[in-house]
């Protein structure tokens, strides 16, 4: 009796260690792989938006262009709190970090506030960690995506459309209602934007292409979102923006001087109108009046 | 969450205030739908005050609403540099004139003791919100140049996109706070006309230009 309890306690431990041992093992596995594809799943996120976001400035693989750095192995150079950093608050960390420092003089084109959010932050940064180095250099993600900048554009088309007397098909905003341009009368002194007269210079045509492709500037997206430029456009723009390249900016000083003179001669208008108004009918009786009941005069 | 009610939800309120309200106190409270004028009181200052506010803020919130209207032709129209450049140079003096107008009449209010006491706490509100509205557009003007071509891609859609029962909000969180404030203020304006002395700007005395002339008579001696 005793030997056959024996016998069965043991059929059931080895049934129990068959069947339900291994579970452990499997869903650790399983978790891993479903872990795995999450962070897949985060750097493909973070690969459209490097695409949309950061490909006008920066190559991954392709190496250093003037607009910044190439970002090939970053997380492995950099720690992930502060590419994060510098992803969510460029300015912020150029103004405290000495790294960041040295970086924004060697790339004198600041880097924008992307306006992007923590989570995207982590897809972008998931992007960059997830293919190794080489991969990056076999040109599964390479760099700057414009070809389009190595194919001469029409300066003289290129300022009418920044200018805005041609204006772009799809509709998009004329350059010149806010930035300033070289060269190109008191009109040239726009000032919502940063003066472009030495853009070509910093970015160089292909970065110049890339970004008017994609305008990755947060108070830029809403303009150009429904309304992006055509390749064309971009490539006339560009060469435009090289021809006046290293010229001299417009400072709009008349405009104070202008509108003051205009203001001038509204008054003098207003003056000429105003002269002999109502002296003539009501002001004498009023004072006549005045005078008889012994009021102040006016 | 504020920039939605701001840009969203604020602008429908204000514009159902000002056509409730409005349409209220004209069927319902109609000798009240002007602003009484303060002429006998004191006519010196109020004609330069009056004069240099009224014209040139009419044409500046025409300008406003014709770009709104027909942006198209309007960047047609500012598509060369002079221009724009006439065009802005134009809209800042007249916006100067404008200040200096509202600045009279201001202090003409403030100074003036019969009609201070005829003045009310609305009346200064409304004073303040002009005075905030034309000294932001002035700084917009000056500082955020080609403000006239920009908003026909800022502004003007979003207030399209109002209309159209879909707000874009974000094209207006991302300008500069200056013009935010421009914006909002421009309907708090809005809001405050059906409670206000505003209402005299759709109470336009068009009649006066055809009716007979009248002859005063004063103090005839027989």
């Amino acid at each position: 009796m005793v030997k056959g309890t024996s016998v069965s306690i043991a059929a059931c431990l080895t049934l129990f260690a068959v069947f339900f041992l291994p579970l452990p093992l499997a869903a650790q596995e399983s978790g891993q792989l479903g872990a795995d594809r999450e962070i897949a799943q985060l750097a493909e996120k973070g690969e459209s938006l490097f695409a949309q976001k950061c490909t006008p400035c920066h190559a991954i693989g392709g190496g250093d262009r003037p607009t910044g750095p190439d970002l090939a192995g970053i997380t492995e150079r950099r720690e992930r709190q502060w590419i994060r950093r510098f992803i969510l608050d460029p300015q912020g960390i150029i103004a405290d970090d000495p790294a960041a420092r040295q970086l924004a003089e060697k790339y004198p084109m600041a880097m924008p506030d992307l306006g992007l959010s923590e989570a995207e932050a982590e897809a972008l940064i998931a992007f960059l960690a997830m293919p190794t180095e080489e991969e990056h250099q076999a040109g599964e993600v390479t760099a700057p995506p414009a070809a389009a900048g190595t194919q001469a554009g029409d300066p003289r088309r290129g300022e009418a459309l920044y200018i805005g007397s041609t204006p772009f098909s799809q509709g998009g905003a004329p350059c010149l209602a806010c930035h300033g341009i070289a060269g190109h009368g008191l009109a040239g002194g726009a000032s919502f934007g940063p003066d472009l007269s030495a853009a070509y210079a910093s970015y160089g045509a292909e970065g110049m292409v890339s970004m008017l492709e994609s305008m990755p500037f947060p108070s830029m997206e809403p303009i150009y979102l429904d309304h992006p430029l055509t390749a064309e456009e971009s490539r006339d723009l560009t060469a435009f923006l090289a021809e006046v390249s290293g010229e001299t900016p417009r400072v709009v000083g008349p405009l104070a001087r202008d509108a003051g003179l205009g203001a001038l001669f509204f008054f003098a208008v207003t003056l000429a109108f105003g002269w002999h108004r109502l002296r003539g009918v009501r002001r004498p009786l009023v004072e006549k009046m005045r005078n008889r009941i012994g009021g102040e005069p006016r | 969450m504020m920039s939605t009610f701001l840009y969203a939800i604020f602008p429908y309120l204000a514009l159902a205030l000002a056509v409730g309200v409005g349409l209220y106190r004209y069927f319902f409270d109609r000798f009240s739908w002007s602003s009484q004028s303060s002429q006998l009181l004191e006519s010196r200052v109020l004609y330069w005050g009056s004069v240099s506010w009224h014209y040139p803020i009419v044409i500046i919130l025409l300008a406003h609403l014709l770009a709104f209207l027909f942006p198209t032709g309007w960047g047609v129209l500012l598509g060369r540099p002079l221009r724009l450049y006439l065009l802005e140079a134009t809209g800042l003096a007249l916006a100067l004139c404008a200040l200096a107008g509202l600045g009279l009449l201001m202090l003409r209010r403030a100074m003036h003791s019969q009609l201070a006491a005829v003045s009310t706490p609305l009346d200064w509100i409304v004073l303040f919100c002009l005075l905030l509205q034309t000294a932001t557009g002035i700084l917009i003007a000056f500082t955020l140049r080609w403000g006239s071509v920009w908003y026909l891609h800022t502004a003007a859609p979003w207030l399209w996109s109002l209309l159209r029962l879909n707000p874009e909000v974000q094209l207006m969180t991302v300008l500069p706070l200056v013009v935010q404030v421009h914006a909002v203020n421009a309907f708090v304006l809005v809001a405050l006309f059906p409670f206000s002395r505003l209402v005299h700007l759709v109470s336009i005395p068009i009649t006066y230009l055809w009716r007979p002339p009248q002859v005063t008579i004063w103090q005839r001696r027989s």
